[in-house]
């Protein structure tokens, strides 16, 4: 078990406390801000990623646990999200074939409205992010930047109240159903476990017989 | 304060920039209205091109607006953003009583 995990509704309530409800006098911290955005992301990144390891490694000890979490990254969450944004209309373009026939088999996206306030919650956060780091000329008002933390709160909830028990991910595979746990974890978990299968391989320590050479 | 975005546009982009401020302008919801709009091409920290999109807009009546009025207009922006072929929205709020902002705004 970790002795110090990181836990969204704590990433929560350290971003409140950068962005107070209830400011004191003077010109409000802009950096404060940017750094309430970004831990606000933080925890819907977080959140999503305890529940993708819960989902798909449902008995696994928590120190394994752990670990798997570490093989999910931005990009990972990022592309399904994309996906999810792309067959609502919202962004440019459309999924890959494949994706398509899976999340829209007869050309209507089968995921329902919880999948896609936690695909579109996780996209704006995760530009959101990026800009409270990175771009010195992006602005965070006051109010705005309250509205991103209400955003993540309410993304965060959603993540952790939603159905994902293994027998959804099943529903999905057969039925394309509705499960938002389905697609955002199972594909997230999919390209994260992929991706460190290809990292293990490349990183195989070389035969005896090459060593020596 | 990015007045003008610093991806480069051409004339198509400009078009498509300035119509998606115009639906932004004629956006109608009960607590968020729309004073002024600026949409921008721009670039992503990845090199990904994005439509900034900074709107001017009333006070909310709380510490915030509501997150679920704020979704829609986020999904109405981005709805016509892809119909014009921009690319995905970010959505910056600056309401009006933040006097600072008002003034980069209008450069």
């Amino acid at each position: 078990m970790a002795q110090y995990p990181i836990e969204a509704d704590k990433l929560l309530a350290a971003a409140s406390l950068l962005v107070p409800a209830s400011p004191g006098r003077g010109r409000p911290s802009y950096t404060a801000h940017r750094r309430g955005v970004s831990t606000a992301y933080y925890a819907v990144f977080h959140a999503i990623g305890e529940r993708v390891v819960r989902q798909v490694f449902p008995t696994a000890d928590a120190t394994f646990r752990d670990r798997v979490r570490r093989w999910i990254s931005h990009t990972d969450v990022k592309t399904v999200a994309t996906w999810v944004g792309k067959l609502a209309g919202t962004l440019p373009g459309g999924p890959p074939p494949h994706i398509a026939a899976l999340l829209a088999p007869t050309g209507v996206p089968s995921f329902d409205a919880d999948t896609s306030s936690i695909a579109h919650g996780f996209l704006e956060l995760h530009e959101k992010r990026e800009q409270a780091d990175y771009d010195h000329q992006a602005v965070f008002t006051r109010a705005d930047t309250l509205g991103l933390l209400e955003l993540a709160r309410q993304v965060v909830a959603t993540v952790e109240a939603i159905d994902s028990d293994e027998s959804a991910v099943v529903r999905v595979d057969r039925h394309a159903g509705q499960s938002a746990a389905a697609v955002i974890h199972r594909f997230a978990a999919s390209r994260a476990i992929g991706r460190s299968r290809n990292d293990r391989l490349h990183r195989r320590p070389l035969s005896g017989s090459r060593r020596g050479r | 304060m990015r007045s003008g975005g610093r991806y480069p546009q051409d004339m198509t982009d400009g078009v498509a920039t300035h119509q998606l401020e115009r639906f932004a302008l004629s956006y109608r919801d009960d607590e968020i209205e729309v004073r002024r709009a600026i949409a921008a091409l721009d670039e992503r920290r990845d090199g990904e091109p994005v439509t900034r999109v900074t709107l001017l807009v009333t006070d909310p009546t709380a510490e915030t607006w509501d997150v679920g009025r704020v979704r829609e207009l986020r999904h109405a922006l981005g709805h016509r953003a892809a119909e014009l072929g921009l690319p995905a929205v970010s959505l910056t709020l600056v309401p009006e009583s933040e006097a600072e902002v008002i003034e980069a705004f209008a450069q």
